[in-house]
């Protein structure tokens, strides 16, 4: 415990140095800038913000997005996956269609929603789904590849029907690929709505920082910033925290390794 | 007999009293309208007659939307998921030229060719005294394309400079300061309240106002909606525009007004709200000759691939 301590100390220290070097640098060269800020003031505005509800509502507005795109990819790419994974006829149609298409980066896709969808959550659900089809779609296709061919022929000599396999066999086979592609996804899907949020949809997260600096408002912009770091790192935690309790029983040492 | 008289008498009364309250109602229903705008006192005429109840006056209930990049806002007319734009003339226009049927209905902030708001500040160990001296510069314009990006050029053009010798960076306002005292460009395009700004902090000087060549007053934003929304609401769109003329009137009046109402739409920091110089200029009619002014400027600078019917441009 003593040790973690010290661990997470020194941890710390960098950073508290750098901001601390931070402070002194702005409080001994006051300098004109739209873009950059002292510590204490970020911390200031970020505190502002947290009271006022803007924070929060901004962080809703993003994460509702985040996640509706995310569950619109999850279950539109893990069924494609499915598909062009347990049907040969599927996957030799889909295999060119896949290649073309996934290249396209979803920013790209930012206009065409635009013009489709106008602004708000609709927009944001379509190029966060996008971006996050492919990975379920990939993986869940390779675990299913990956599936012990024995377990397949015990499953027909069970007489198992083809729901009943998906469900009893191929589904827990492929779940740890599918919480793999869940994580990666997760991340992809902040980045992509914040994205779509600067570029064009006013709302969320990437409005308050457009918004905050467009209003000479750096501290602001800053808090933005770094909250989302946080929001991100957060997310991350507690996923991974989710899988390694989830598979445990996968681990050679029943999942006791901390996150 | 007499008691079916009544009776029919009685459902014609009760259809007439019904008709008339839905008039009344219908009439007194405001009608939305979704405005979007960018973070520029040039709306001010607009959050003004938003304050002061001029739209509600008229029966309309207008709810103003920021947005933070006015190229994006032709597409979201299209959708539907606003009502008027509130764009620049280079943005209106191209959006028209690329086969958007949009039409401009009431005007915004104008320029005049005695304007000082606008300029290109240069590095203050930068030398301009003629305009061949930008030749081999990195100027740093709002966004290529842009309202400023555009007038420069013309300015450039009209002394018989060649612009393709000049080169253009995309540097947002916020950043113009840093940019330019960390030298990466050598100018900026740029307006108040950074210019200010950038001059007090000495980190630039003025080197031209480049308004000087027009020929006249120019529109700088325009609000603008899709032929479809303007043919189903023409008496709502005079209103509106009627209402921001209302505005236009108030801008001068109450000086303490004016910054709280741009204070209510654009969250600046209050000393710089308190302090900004706000010397613009405001008309809600569009004339045509000022839409005729951007359709040369832009044509000589080949922005425009098809001749736009200038009469089509305006809303009556």
């Amino acid at each position: 415990m003593t040790a973690a301590l010290a661990r997470s100390w020194r941890g710390w220290l960098f950073p508290v140095a750098v901001l601390a070097a931070a402070e002194l640098w702005f409080a001994f060269n006051p300098i004109l800038s739209d873009t950059l800020a002292p510590p204490s003031k970020i911390a200031r505005d970020g505190l502002a913000m947290l009271f006022d509800g803007s924070l929060l509502k901004a962080t809703g507005q993003t994460l509702v997005s985040a996640a509706a795109g995310l569950l619109i990819g999850m279950v539109a790419g893990t069924a494609a996956g499915f598909a062009i994974g347990l049907i040969r006829t599927a996957e030799r149609t889909a295999a060119w269609v896949v290649e073309l298409l996934r290249p396209i980066p979803s920013v790209a896709l930012i206009p065409l929603a635009l013009l489709t969808f106008g602004y708000g959550y609709r927009m944001e659900y379509s190029v966060v789904s996008w971006a996050t089809f492919w990975p379920f779609l990939i993986l869940t296709h390779n675990a299913l590849r990956q599936i012990d061919v024995r377990l397949i022929e015990v499953s027909r000599l069970m007489g198992f029907g083809p729901l009943k396999r998906i469900w009893k066999i191929m589904l827990p086979a492929a779940a740890p690929r599918l919480f793999t592609a869940l994580r990666l996804s997760v991340g992809l899907a902040l980045v992509v709505a914040v994205t779509v949020e600067i570029a064009a949809n006013p709302q969320g997260l990437g409005l308050g920082l457009m918004r905050s600096q467009e209003e000479l408002q750096p501290g602001r912009m800053l808090a933005y910033l770094i909250w989302l770091g946080v929001l991100g790192w957060a997310i991350n935690y507690f996923l991974l925290l989710f899988e390694i309790r989830l598979f445990a029983h996968r681990t050679p040492h029943g999942g006791s390794t901390a996150p | 007999m007499k008691r079916k008289l009544f009776a029919a008498l009685a459902i014609v009364a009760a259809g007439v009293v019904t008709l008339a309250a839905q008039n009344a109602l219908v009439a007194q229903t405001p009608t939305k309208i979704k405005v979007a705008y960018t973070a520029t006192s040039d709306f001010a005429s607009g959050f003004i007659a938003q304050e002061a109840g001029y739209f509600k006056k008229r029966g309309l209930d207008v709810e103003f939307q920021l947005i933070p990049l006015n190229s994006t806002m032709p597409a979201a007319l299209q959708s539907g998921s606003i009502d008027l734009a509130g764009t620049t003339l280079p943005v209106f226009l191209q959006a028209v030229d690329s086969g958007l049927d949009l039409v401009a209905i009431a005007g915004s902030g104008i320029t005049l060719p005695t304007d000082q708001n606008f300029g290109i500040v240069v590095k203050t160990d930068v030398t301009i005294s003629k305009p061949e001296d930008y030749v081999g510069k990195r100027i740093g314009v709002p966004g290529l394309g842009a309202f400023l990006h555009v007038l420069f050029q013309n300015w450039l053009l009209e002394k018989g400079v060649d612009i393709k010798k000049v080169t253009f960076v995309e540097v947002s306002f916020p950043q113009m300061a840093d940019v330019l005292r960390a030298g990466n460009v050598d100018g900026v395009i740029t307006g108040e309240p950074i210019m200010s700004r950038i001059v007090q902090a000495k980190i630039g000087k003025v080197a031209t106002y480049f308004n000087e060549v027009l020929k006249g007053e120019m529109p700088i934003i325009v609000y603008s909606s899709t032929r479809k929304w303007y043919d189903a609401n023409k008496a709502a769109a005079k209103a509106f525009r009627d209402a921001v003329a209302d505005g236009v009137k108030d801008v001068r009046k109450d000086d303490a007004f004016l910054r709280t109402s741009i204070g209510k739409y654009i969250k600046l920091p209050p000393e710089v709200l308190k302090t900004m110089p706000i010397n613009g200029q405001w008309r809600a009619e569009i004339p045509q000759e000022s839409m005729a002014r951007w359709l040369e400027i832009m044509q000589k600078q080949g922005m425009l691939r098809t001749k736009l019917d200038l009469k089509k441009l305006v809303a009556e």
